[in-house]
């Protein structure tokens, strides 16, 4: 009862703490057009911007003329009611891009992390379970090669080696009907998952091994419960609290690996749509991205650290009234 | 009774030699780093001639790996190209040795408020998704390759003050510390001198994955055509430019490609062989 209080205040707490944090936020998105080379015109129209009139209309638009502070109330308000300004390269409203592209991207990121637990937690157990033999050493490698393998190499050599060399798989896009567009996910899906099954994979096997060694183990043991039962239900679920923690890591990074799985294999995401308004300087839509990936990223971290706290018993509130 | 007298030697033997794969990652290091300091004196054909008649050719004894998609000679570009691929990594490693060296020995060592300050800044820093934001500040203030290697710098600095801070804290409570401040060493002697010696060992290991992070960085800011300028033989734009011409001559993306892999598992694997050298070393056997 009392750890159910002290868990809703923590949550309470850990809320209150993400206003300030987003107004941060909100400030450095909206600073970033002032950040760019040739001022805040430059940004929104491209930097051609020698027409008096023109540059004189965006000025009165986007408040410019105004103070800084005054700019950022005009900016927030748009925001707020859903205006995130308009790409300077396709001059389609920044939210509707955003709309159209998240889909894609979704998926992609929930069959890379699936596809990395599924396969990277009973490699880690495994390997840890057999320390020192030939699987661990197998499972040890191939984490350190996976994590330390850029996703754009990888989806290179697989596009080549399996949409070139022996046509498998189509070279990228998305296909078209339901079975199609999933064929055209699998590989991009695949490379999705290295970096964060590499990582999945090094962190089970760790806390795998210290948890072998704890106490309860033993205990377990010595009452007669079978190795299978004791790994299956006491160790492994205690060694996956790790794994939570750094889930909040291993989000971000399969984040980043959209970028550059999305630009190899020409899949329409929101990762493309970053790297054509990288391309194009496309400030409007950068800053749109930047503010969904931030409150994404906040978002994962809060989620993450209220799962540990309401799931480690361990956690103990006594400091928060 | 003989097993024990069997095995004893061996121990004490493999303790001191270093593995094979390790020899292996070192040779293949001495390699990049000899292409990039004296591998150009010694090449035939040159990084920037076009052979307009050879675009995207396969490997031939003139152009051992071909030639990208303007025929420039790929086997060059990657020789020089590993110049690019060594110094920012190294610059950004670097500089967090120095400042996690500094900082974070004196968060573990002082406490108190430096501690408090230094830890709040580090637990902010990690939950930031570090290459996004690199990609996002280059893209806007338009600043090209060193301007990647500086946010890195300051992005990745916040691992190794954790890690030094961690290890100092280890070393605080150890005797000789004790004795030091007895015999009224100064706090930055005790500091930069003793703990810094005995922290060392970790921070290089450190290091290495830092450096090891940091090639994939910047190969990827590349890749995105965000780091190294448009021309320059650099193997994240190798890997970009020839992904177009993948049908023609695969070895144009694939060469780079796995010379970035390589070179990364390589050092990472010597890091993580240095850590576990180094907790063999503390844990006296």
């Amino acid at each position: 009862m009392r750890r159910a209080q002290g868990l809703r205040a923590y949550a309470v707490r850990r809320l209150l703490l993400l206003v300030p944090l987003v107004f941060l936020i909100s400030v450095v998105v909206f600073l970033l057009v002032h950040m760019v080379p040739g001022g805040p015109v430059a940004a929104l129209i491209g930097e051609h911007a020698t027409n008096t009139a023109t540059v004189d209309a965006i000025r009165a638009r986007y408040h410019l003329n105004a103070s800084l502070p005054s700019q950022y109330g005009a900016w927030v308000d748009q925001v707020v009611h859903g205006n995130l300004g308009t790409s300077i390269f396709t001059s389609q409203s920044v939210g509707s891009e955003i709309r159209q592209r998240l889909p894609v991207s979704v998926v992609l990121n929930a069959i890379g992390l699936t596809l990395a637990l599924l396969i990277g937690v009973p490699l880690g157990s495994l390997a840890a379970a057999r320390r020192g033999g030939r699987l661990d050493r197998m499972a040890v490698g191939l984490a350190i090669f996976l994590s330390s393998t850029p996703n754009f190499v990888m989806a290179i050599v697989l596009l080549y080696l399996l949409c070139i060399r022996v046509t498998i798989f189509p070279l990228g896009g998305l296909g078209s009907g339901f079975v199609d567009e999933a064929f055209h996910m699998i590989l991009p899906g695949i490379v999705m998952c290295i970096g964060p099954l590499g990582f999945v994979t090094k962190i089970t096997r760790a806390s795998m091994l210290e948890q072998r060694e704890a106490d309860y183990v033993a205990f377990a043991r010595a009452r007669g419960i079978s190795r299978h039962r004791i790994y299956r239900g006491y160790v492994l679920r205690n060694a996956l609290i790790p794994l939570l923690t750094a889930s909040g890591l291993i989000i971000v990074s399969a984040l980043t690996a959209t970028v550059f799985v999305e630009d190899v294999f020409g899949i329409p995401g929101l990762g493309g749509l970053l790297v054509t308004s990288i391309e194009n300087t496309d400030i409007p839509v950068i800053q749109g991205l930047v503010l969904l990936i931030a409150i994404w990223v906040v978002l994962v971290n809060v989620a993450v650290d209220l799962c540990y706290v309401s799931i480690d018993p361990r956690v103990t509130f006594r400091g928060i009234k | 009774m003989t097993a024990i007298a069997v095995v004893a030697p061996m121990v004490t033997r493999r303790k001191k030699r270093v593995p094979i794969g390790i020899m292996l990652c070192f040779g293949f290091v001495l390699v990049v780093i000899l292409a990039a300091f004296v591998g150009p004196h010694f090449l035939t054909r040159t990084a920037n001639t076009a052979d307009p008649f050879n675009l995207g050719a396969t490997p031939t004894a003139r152009h051992w790996l071909g030639t990208d998609e303007l025929g420039r000679d790929v086997y060059a570009r990657l020789v020089i190209g590993a110049y690019s691929a060594l110094i920012g990594p190294f610059i950004i490693a670097l500089s967090g040795l120095i400042v996690s060296g500094l900082v974070g020995i004196a968060a573990g060592y002082l406490g108190g408020l430096t501690d408090m300050v230094t830890m709040r800044v580090v637990d902010f820093m990690i939950a930031l998704p570090g290459l996004l934001l690199t990609i996002v500040l280059v893209t806007v203030v338009q600043g090209g390759y060193w301007v990647a290697v500086l946010v890195l710098s300051v992005l990745n600095v916040q691992g190794d003050i954790r890690l030094v801070r961690g290890a100092t804290l280890a070393q605080r409570s150890l005797a000789y510390v004790e004795a030091a401040r007895v015999v009224g060493i100064s706090r930055f002697a005790i500091m930069y001198r003793h703990i810094a010696r005995n922290v060392i060992t970790i921070l290089l290991a450190d290091c290495a994955v830092d450096f090891a992070g940091a090639l994939v960085a910047l190969a990827g800011l590349s890749f995105l055509g965000l780091g190294a300028p448009p021309g320059t033989p650099d193997w994240g734009l190798m890997l970009t430019a020839g992904q177009q011409i993948l049908f023609e001559n695969p070895f144009a993306s694939l060469a780079p490609g796995l010379a970035i892999v390589i070179l990364a598992v390589s050092v990472n694997l010597i890091g993580d062989w240095l850590y576990e050298w180094q907790s063999r070393v503390a844990s006296g056997r």
